[in-house]
């Protein structure tokens, strides 16, 4: 009875705060978030050098981290490919530092039978001691899933201890999310 | 002599009232303790609904898993090792087992006491505790090899017996136990009265041609053999010592004395009046060595322990819960058919490639196996564990394509046709043109609230005719535009369809011979009948939401109330006009074993 009474109240809490406020995360997801974030809502650049030189479509993605912690994708796009990324996760934790912007590259992966784009990004995180790799340095590689032409991204960031593991067990899926968004013309 | 006629008489009527409480000497006090250590898939983070963390309540994946351990698992292990004449049946996943095996090993070697005392039932039929009804039998073939080498590791038997996640039962599960040892299914008596309604269980039923069935917390009071049964417990397990709190309150899941006290003295009482406190095998063998006919069991459809509350399969395919903002039932399910099918096509692949990609596709694997957890789309998934899935989907299509690049490579294709029931790989101009689209053959009920619609038809194949069906739905306005469905015409006739895990061998159901208003199916191959000779086929990468059929009308829908009301969503149904064999061999190439170009 307790429990059902805590979750009756936690439902209409939930949706108290949804009325308030689009999302209960950071707010760069959710399907109840059809408006774009202030500073991220320029289309006026789409096919633009990023710093780099490189060419191709740069994108400036929010993403909720952990649903709670905060990050910054950027990455150029050319056809398929992703020759330049870059993250940086606000506070982050044991297996990607915060505040640390890691550099990587990566492509897009299509599901045509399902309609679905997965963006797949490798970036190697330096060691942390007291984390679960321990001195090991952390392979990170993201795969973010969005279905049709939709823009929400969905997915992880898989986090393997030691340098270049792309494949075995991961320590930990790091859940993110944010929507595909064009950078703004610097 | 009439004195001793009238002392019988009165032994006999004592007899006879004791006997409606407990029957004498066969009666037995059973159990089931169903724990789940993703029962808080992912931890729960994210699960408080206020825009900073509270570190106390959102704890990490760990945190709640030796959570489990500590404040629930022990406690009942601890109960039964302090009455070694009491036996119970627990039911667990082998990722549980992982967890034991890696951070609590006086735990497991407390598991495994009370297994060699002959205590205990260590029931499991998956590694991860998924949706395995809704999936190709394969998934289960490798879950169940997954589970075989977690066991084996930590030298702990497997039972015999079976009782799943939810309650899953179906009876296309007979073939998959009969291959691996398994003898009897717990089936949950929710799930037999949904269909039959009330009815009196009998000791134990026949299951295909050498298994048991019985009925999971159904009482048994049967003078023909003089068996009788009464459930103890049959319940998530995590509930017992925690005094009915559930692991998403860390603050109040403790382990609590006097609930455990409570029990303690329930199966006091119980072993007072004459009931062994007993667990299912040996409930079983008892039945067995009194030569105990088996029952004959009437028609079933497979689905979960609570369809009253839950709409069955519907709850974790497509049906919406608490959470309605961030569910996405179909967007999570149809991610793992795609992740399933990139393995299956990597695995092709780098046979025929000749590469050795063995670790990462059985990592990969894992993955699948993770992502079609049960509690990434019900009852009522937080974005932490709808979000689980999803990554674990993602992740799996990653490792895949990665395999899938490097074998054609190795083989020196750019774009290749990856059959996966052929076993094949070979170079390819590109996928066949769209087949010619024609008007619709069928009237279909769309609806779409606060969207557009439309369904597309085409011609895939002229003998036998094979229209692959496109639905459209645009993004909708707001958010009451979530809901999203199709309802097929069917024919009189029966219900047709391959019952979960056995994707090959399609099974007929008279609707007569059921009471519901309307069941829910998760249709693990994606195909069932309209009647007439017409049946669809649910291509699981577009479309993989439950069917709902009625005994009172041969119609079938499906529906996705989690539909995100702001995305363009896209479906894909399959109608074919031919044989149920036909039907069932279009399932297989769409879903089972599918030809991919990559």
């Amino acid at each position: 009875m307790n429990r059902k009474i805590l979750i009756a109240m936690l439902s209409v809490l939930i949706a108290l705060f949804a009325c308030h406020k689009d999302n209960n995360n950071v707010d760069v997801q959710g399907d109840d978030s059809a408006a774009t974030d202030d500073d991220s809502a320029a289309d006026d650049d789409t096919n633009a050098d990023d710093d780099t030189g490189i060419p191709g479509q740069v994108y400036d993605m929010k993403l909720a981290f952990e649903f709670k912690d905060e990050a910054r994708l950027i990455f150029t796009q050319q056809n398929m490919d992703i020759p330049n990324a870059s993250i940086n996760v606000k506070k982050g934790n044991d297996l990607i530092p915060g505040g640390v912007t890691l550099m990587g590259a990566g492509k897009e992966i299509q599901v045509p039978e399902g309609d679905m784009r997965i963006l797949t990004i490798k970036f190697a995180a330096p060691s942390t001691p007291s984390g679960r790799c321990g001195n090991q340095p952390v392979s990170l590689v993201a795969a973010l899933t969005a279905t049709a032409n939709n823009d929400l991204f969905i997915g992880g960031i898989s986090a393997r201890c030691g340098a270049d593991n792309w494949t075995s067990r991961p320590v930990q899926i790091l859940r993110v999310n944010g929507k595909l968004t064009p950078a703004k013309k610097q | 002599m009439k004195k001793a006629s009238c002392a019988l008489f009165i032994v006999f009527v004592l007899a006879a009232l004791a006997y409606g409480q407990a029957p004498q000497p066969n009666s037995y006090a059973l159990s089931m303790f169903h724990f789940n250590i993703q029962y808080v898939v992912g931890g729960l983070e994210g699960f408080v609904p206020l825009p900073f963390p509270v570190p106390s309540w959102e704890i990490t994946a760990e945190e709640v898993e030796d959570m489990i351990i500590t404040e629930s698992f022990e406690p009942v292990l601890d109960l039964y090792l302090a009455h070694p004449q009491w036996g119970f049946t627990i039911e667990f996943q082998g990722l549980l087992l992982e967890v034991l095996r890696d951070r609590h090993p006086t735990v497991l070697e407390k598991l495994r006491t009370l297994i060699e005392n002959g205590q205990a039932d260590a029931v499991s039929f998956h590694y991860s505790d998924q949706l395995f009804l809704a999936f190709p039998r394969q998934d289960w073939d490798m879950t169940y090899a997954f589970n075989k080498e977690i066991f084996e590791d930590a030298n702990i038997p497997l039972s015999t017996v079976v009782f799943s996640q939810e309650g899953q039962a179906g009876t296309g599960m007979a073939a998959a136990m009969a291959a691996q040892g398994y003898k009897t299914l717990v089936w949950p008596k929710n799930l037999a009265e949904y269909q039959w309604g009330d009815f009196d269980a009998k000791p134990y039923y026949k299951f295909a041609e050498d298994l048991n069935l019985i009925m999971g917390a159904k009482g048994v009071n049967d003078p023909d053999s003089g068996f009788a049964v009464t459930w103890t417990f049959f319940d998530d397990g995590e509930r017992l010592a925690s005094k009915d709190w559930d692991p998403y309150f860390p603050w109040f899941f403790k382990k609590n004395q006097e609930a455990i006290d409570e029990y303690v003295a329930e199966l006091t009482s119980l072993e007072n009046d004459g009931w062994k406190i007993s667990k299912v095998s040996d409930y079983i063998a008892d039945l067995k060595s009194a030569s105990v006919p088996k029952a004959e069991l009437q028609p079933l459809l497979e689905g979960t322990w609570q369809p009253d509350s839950t709409d069955g399969a519907f709850r974790w395919l497509g049906g919406i819960g608490l959470w309605a903002k961030d569910e996405r039932d179909n967007h999570e399910r149809t991610l793992c058919a795609m992740a399933r099918r990139e393995v299956l096509a990597a695995e092709t692949a780098a046979n025929a490639a000749g590469i050795d990609a063995q670790p990462e596709i059985k990592e990969a694997w894992r993955m699948i196996l993770q992502a079609e957890v049960t509690d990434a789309t019900g009852i009522n998934p937080y974005i932490g564990e709808i979000h689980y899935g999803i990554t674990h989907a993602a992740e799996a299509i990653r490792m895949a394509r990665e395999v899938i690049e490097r074998a054609k490579i190795a083989k020196g294709i750019s774009q290749a046709l990856i059959d996966t029931k052929a076993g094949t790989m070979v170079s390819t101009a590109g996928p066949e043109p769209p087949g010619n689209k024609i008007e619709p053959v069928l009237l279909l009920a769309l609806s779409c609230p606060l969207r557009t619609c439309s369904d597309v038809w085409s011609v895939v194949n002229d003998d036998p005719l094979i229209y692959k069906i496109d639905f459209q739905f645009s993004p909708a306005s707001n958010f009451l535009g979530r809901q999203i469905s199709v309802t097929f015409p069917g024919q009189e006739g029966p219900i047709v369809f391959c019952p979960a895990l056995t994707d090959d061998a399609p099974a007929s159901y008279n609707r007569e011979d059921f009471i519901f208003e309307h069941f829910y199916l998760g249709l693990g191959n994606g195909m069932i009948g309209l009647g007439g000779g017409y049946f669809i086929v649910l291509d699981q990468s577009k479309t993989h939401v439950a069917a709902m059929i009625k005994p009172t009308t041969p119609d079938v829908s499906m529906s996705d109330d989690t539909a995100p009301w702001s995305e363009e969503i896209n479906w894909t149904i399959y109608l074919i006009s031919g044989s149920v064999d036909q039907a069932t061999d279009l399932a297989d190439r769409v879903n089972v074993h599918p030809a991919l170009y990559r």
